[in-house]
């Protein structure tokens, strides 16, 4: 049952259980792996790991839900060295579809980091770097903002991206996204309640019910867009939304408008306004006033 | 073994020496009738250190709370706690803090220390930590969780959502635990710390995330209201709480927004420091997190700043 572990030295394990193997996975995530020969100066360090479906919960010990929420199959974990001793982590995300990767991408990307030319979309920020291909999402960590280990993140990203064959197309709902809203580099895409309450506490309650949302941040506004099965049910849950948000002690200025939306503002006292357009709920969220919410409105149109 | 006689033995070893660290006992019935008692009445309730030495800061938050004599007796088993996630920056408890709090046990007379984990040897390796048990000479414990033998049933009074803890049977061959979480963004609840951590210690955690997880706000209420029941029946001797460098999304694995501010926040009042950090720290309101208030509703300890002694220097 005991043992000691040789790597560590002074350990006492309880041995760790097999468990039962995981399901062949659909893809060998070893092929999108850069090997010494794809890198110069970088070099794999140990063996990949893996995870698939609920080994998820090891890997990420306690947070693997939002993995789940988004649609999570496998990862796979590779460390990289230099000859100088830095390090580097690649992981590779493979979710159940190109939306839900593009969806995982977004929830990791804070949308401050540079975006940079590697897969179909990318962020560099101060240490790690996101992007989205296809079914996978990837990220390389590199554990200090020196430019070496930044030359290296950058390395291993486009050597992951030339070795991923096929692409895939964003949601569709992002093209619903306005002007420039559209192009605002801090996009979010959410599938359940834990990407939204992520982007703000004020959407814990999940009263919103949606199938997909779609969600742009410019100088601190927000503007997002639920998705819905048609314009009656947007119509319902608006009238649903409506009166809980009527009956939360913690909503002030709750007012009902001309246009059948409402607006009010929330315990954290940012400023939302709310209507129905076809099957979407459109909502602006601010903290510089209720004129402001209107103009995000405004941009929306019909 | 029974079950039974295990945990008696257990909560018997640990009135013996006067540690607080009994799993059963509450936190503020300990202090109210404890050994610490009169000396919890003169002093303080949490203590916060600020500095860049981080192992120094650590011994001086608990320095502040007493001395770790106060919450290791000579010749006591210690178990410790931190938080192994993964080696992304603001997601692990610093070696070096870990490295000062075995030296303090050590020094206040620690007859064995061992770290206690359900994680794997890379996670321990890649953080740097498993290089502090090597050089310290103390041992670390490693329990498979896909061993459900591994761990001893405790059932939870009055539990919530989770009726049952599966507290792992190795705990129960120590007189006391320190916990020590590093307070950071959690995807799940928005925070983690002192309460959370305890998920470290229990086997059937994936009763905390409901199956196939469904867009359910109530699968979130769900798992902070397990993560109250569990810290019911668990104990710690001491709380220090790594807030040096820490994430402050895409949590609790990162890679994410990585701030710094170098605090070492410590104490026995779990409620208080988790409330504590997520207010002064994560600028988060603790009633709006639902295990600190489902916990702070179950008498674990106080939510109210106003009626916690806090003590904060700089180093």
């Amino acid at each position: 049952m005991s043992g000691f572990l040789p790597a560590l030295g002074i350990a006492i394990p309880i041995a760790f259980g097999a468990g039962p193997a995981p399901a062949a996975p659909a893809v060998d995530l070893n092929a999108f792996l850069p090997s010494a020969r794809d890198l110069v100066g970088w070099t794999p360090s140990g063996e990949p790991q893996h995870y698939a479906g609920e080994e998820l919960y090891t890997y990420i010990d306690g947070g693997a839900e939002i993995y789940q929420e988004y649609g999570f199959k496998q990862v796979l974990a590779q460390d990289y060295k230099n000859a100088a001793g830095r390090g580097l982590t690649l992981e590779i995300y493979e979710m159940k579809s190109p939306e839900a990767a593009f969806g995982a991408f977004t929830f990791k990307a804070s949308g401050k980091g540079q975006s940079v030319p590697i897969g179909q979309a990318a962020e560099l920020e101060d240490y790690y770097l996101n992007a989205w291909k296809g079914d996978v999402v990837f990220t390389v960590i590199g554990f200090d903002d020196s430019p070496e280990s930044l030359a290296g993140i950058r390395a291993v990203a486009k050597a992951v991206d030339a070795k991923i064959p096929v692409g895939g197309t964003r949601p569709a709902l992002m093209g619903r996204l306005p002007g420039a809203w559209a192009r605002a580099p801090h996009i979010k895409y959410f599938t359940g309640v834990l990407g939204l309450f992520n982007i703000d506490a004020f959407f814990k309650g999940g009263i919103f019910k949606f199938k997909a949302g779609a969600a742009a941040e410019m100088n601190g506004d927000w503007l997002f867009l639920f998705q819905y099965s048609d314009e009656t049910e947007s119509l319902q849950r608006l009238a649903e939304i409506q009166k809980k948000l009527f009956a939360d002690v913690s909503i002030k200025g709750f007012a009902a408008l001309p246009d059948g939306g409402f607006e009010g503002r929330t315990s954290k006292d940012k400023t939302f306004r709310a209507k129905a357009a076809g099957n979407l709920i459109v909502l602006a969220l601010t903290n510089k006033g209720a004129a402001d919410a209107e103009k995000i409105m405004a941009s929306f149109g019909r | 073994m029974s079950e039974k006689l295990n945990r008696r033995e257990f909560i018997n070893r640990s009135a013996k020496i006067g540690a607080t660290a009994i799993i059963g006992k509450k936190v503020l019935g300990a202090l109210a009738d404890g050994p610490l008692s009169a000396w919890a009445a003169e002093t303080i309730d949490i203590a916060v250190v600020n500095g860049a030495d981080y192992g120094a800061m650590a011994a001086k938050a608990v320095q502040m709370l007493g001395g770790m004599g106060r919450f290791v007796p000579k010749g006591a088993k210690v178990a410790l706690l931190p938080n192994v996630q993964a080696k992304n920056p603001g997601t692990f408890t610093k070696p070096e803090i870990l490295r000062s709090v075995i030296k303090m046990c050590k020094e206040a007379g620690a007859s064995e220390i061992a770290c206690l984990s359900q994680l794997t040897p890379a996670h321990w390796e890649g953080c740097g930590l498993a290089a502090v048990v090597k050089e310290e000479d103390v041992l670390l414990t490693l329990v498979s969780n896909k061993e459900p033998a591994n761990f001893k049933k405790v059932p939870i009074p009055d539990g919530q959502a989770l009726p049952i803890a599966m507290i792992m049977n190795e705990l129960f061959k120590y007189d006391l635990y320190i916990n020590m979480p590093v307070t950071k963004d959690h995807a799940g609840n928005k925070f983690t710390g002192t309460l959370k951590n305890h998920m470290g210690l229990n086997g059937n955690n994936r009763d905390f995330h409901k199956a196939n997880w469904k867009t359910d706000p109530a699968d979130i209420d769900h798992l902070d209201t397990c993560i109250a029941d569990l810290n019911a029946v668990l104990n710690p001797a001491l709380n220090i709480v790594d807030a040096t460098e820490i994430i402050t999304s895409n949590g609790p694995m990162g890679p994410g927004d990585l701030a710094k501010p170098q605090k070492i926040v410590a104490g026995l009042d779990r409620v208080a420091i988790d409330a504590y950090c997520a207010r002064n720290i994560l600028k988060l309101n603790p009633q709006d997190i639902v295990c600190i208030r489902k916990a702070y509703e179950r008498k674990l300890g106080e939510i109210d700043p106003a009626r916690v002694r806090i003590s904060e220097v700089r180093l």
